[in-house]
């Protein structure tokens, strides 16, 4: 049954992204003003949205570990983590190419957004970190879970504090999604929806890896 | 700017793809790895 | 253990008045309100590491954890211990250095609202000192230990240093608003004061 669902998500992904990119490229129409490179914004936004999405998993699995000590919990925790990481850089490789092309300027620290996903990729790297230096410490779990914990409470202050900050430091210009084409908002969120698919796929993947890894090492521990 | 701006697009995409393409085969090779090693304990085991 | 502790405190206090130095020349010896308000507590945050890193490994190495945790149920007891600790350490540090830096560098604006500049030294630190102590004790187990723990705790750290520095540069020189900033570390503080005090158990516990 579990066989069953892997395969259905690994198909719903594929198409999807080929649907998505079919709607970002071929449906939705070339903005006005910026031109081509406007289409950056899907992607961009996808993969934010993704690391977001990452973390939060981090967050809820970390509670559960904590709670009943639930072996599969800590592999979906690591796996999430390195997922967000990856997409939490590629936001942070793809913002300033959007930023670019559109204010002239590669960075704006009042951008609360941009800064936000800078610090949750320090963040969530460090939870990597601890997570290879507490190496085979039995309590390392635990101590990743904490952290886990602590460090997604923070995310919605340190939203807010970038950006009350930028109060004392207006940026030049503030794209807002809203005020898309609506064939634009389609392509949008069906890409949002591809690249959740694709989140829990890689996710998939991931945990399976953990779970063999921890195999791995229960069969080393019995020699 | 239309120019420099197709070829930031263009990197954009391609650098998300292949790094999500680049990750799937690095975890697949991971697991391959590992489960090629279980294997090899568990015939080990066996005799 | 209270030899230790002077030495700590030597350190810390050293530190932070030295990396004060090294700003001031940075800056070419021109530093406005709201640059000094950040090189202070840039150089408390910097200085704060030293203290929490101490704070749990001294006793990893001699055992005195293990000692005190034979009552379970005041595990959590003995964050609010550290965190303390850690925190007047901290509050001293700054509370020396204040007046020094003051004389040296010839910034009147630091002394002229003891009240308040005390209130808001008291707000970052609680910060600093709660987040830090659980972290220290996260990291205190690990491999690389001393290095981890700036790592982990400078990312959470930066809300806060944003709103210290704000509210500072405000009581050196009022300009603009603060109500917000005030919130925001009210609420930091009572958030992370409480959740490492609820988790603190899950680490420490064998």
């Amino acid at each position: 049954m579990k066989a069953d669902w892997s395969k259905i998500l690994s198909v719903a992904t594929l198409i999807m992204m080929f649907v998505s990119l079919y709607l970002i490229f071929i449906y939705a129409p070339i903005e006005k003003t910026m031109g081509v490179v406007q289409k950056i914004f899907y992607v961009h936004v996808s993969t934010a949205w993704t690391g977001f999405l990452a973390f939060f998993v981090v967050f809820v699995s970390s509670i559960i570990f904590l709670r009943n000590g639930s072996r599969l919990a800590d592999i979906v925790a690591y796996a999430s983590a390195e997922i967000g990481v990856l997409f939490t850089s590629l936001t942070l490789i793809t913002g300033p190419m959007w930023a670019r092309s559109f204010w002239g300027k590669w960075w704006d620290w009042s951008e609360p957004r941009l800064v936000t996903a800078l610090i949750l990729w320090f963040i969530y790297l460090g939870y990597l970190i601890l997570h290879r230096s507490a190496g085979e410490d039995v309590r390392r779990a635990r101590f990743t879970s904490v952290f886990g914990i602590i460090a997604f409470i923070n995310v919605p202050i340190v939203f807010l504090s970038v950006r009350w900050y930028r109060a004392s430091h207006p940026p030049l210009l503030v794209f807002e999604p809203g005020g898309l084409d609506p064939s634009m908002k389609v392509a949008f969120f069906v890409t949002l929806f591809a690249f959740t698919l694709l989140y829990l796929w890689l996710l998939n993947l991931g945990t399976r890896a953990g779970k063999v890894q921890d195999e791995l090492r229960t069969l080393k521990e019995g020699l | 700017m239309t120019d420099s701006g197709m070829t930031y697009m263009v990197i954009a995409y391609s650098l998300v793809f292949a790094v999500i393409f680049g990750y799937t085969l690095s975890l697949g090779s991971r697991m391959g790895k590992i489960e090629r090693e279980i294997e090899a304990l568990k015939q080990a085991q066996k005799k | 253990m209270e030899l230790r502790t002077k030495e700590l405190f030597n350190s810390m206090f050293l530190f932070a008045l030295l990396a004060l130095i090294i700003f001031n020349f940075a800056f070419a010896g021109s530093m406005p309100k709201s640059v000094l308000a950040g090189a202070l507590w840039v150089a408390f945050l910097f200085a704060s590491v030293l203290g929490l890193n101490r704070s749990f490994v001294k006793e990893q190495d001699k055992g005195c954890l293990e000692g005190l945790l034979l009552a379970p149920a005041d595990r959590s007891a003995i964050y609010f211990g550290k965190f303390l600790g850690n925190l007047v350490f901290l509050l001293f540090v700054e509370a020396v250095s204040l007046p020094l830096v003051t004389v040296f560098f010839n910034r009147t604006e630091i002394v002229r609202h003891p009240l308040e500049l005390a209130g808001i030294l008291i707000l970052g630190s609680i910060a600093i000192s709660s987040v830090g102590t659980i972290l220290s004790a996260i990291t205190a187990n690990t491999k690389t230990r001393e290095l981890l723990l700036p790592i982990l705790l400078f990312p959470l750290m930066i809300p806060v240093i944003i709103g210290a520095v704000e509210i500072t540069a405000y009581i050196f020189e009022p300009k603009g608003t603060i109500g917000q900033w005030l919130r925001l570390l009210v609420v930091y503080d009572i958030i992370f004061v409480l959740v490492p005090y609820i988790l603190f158990d899950y680490v420490v516990e064998e």
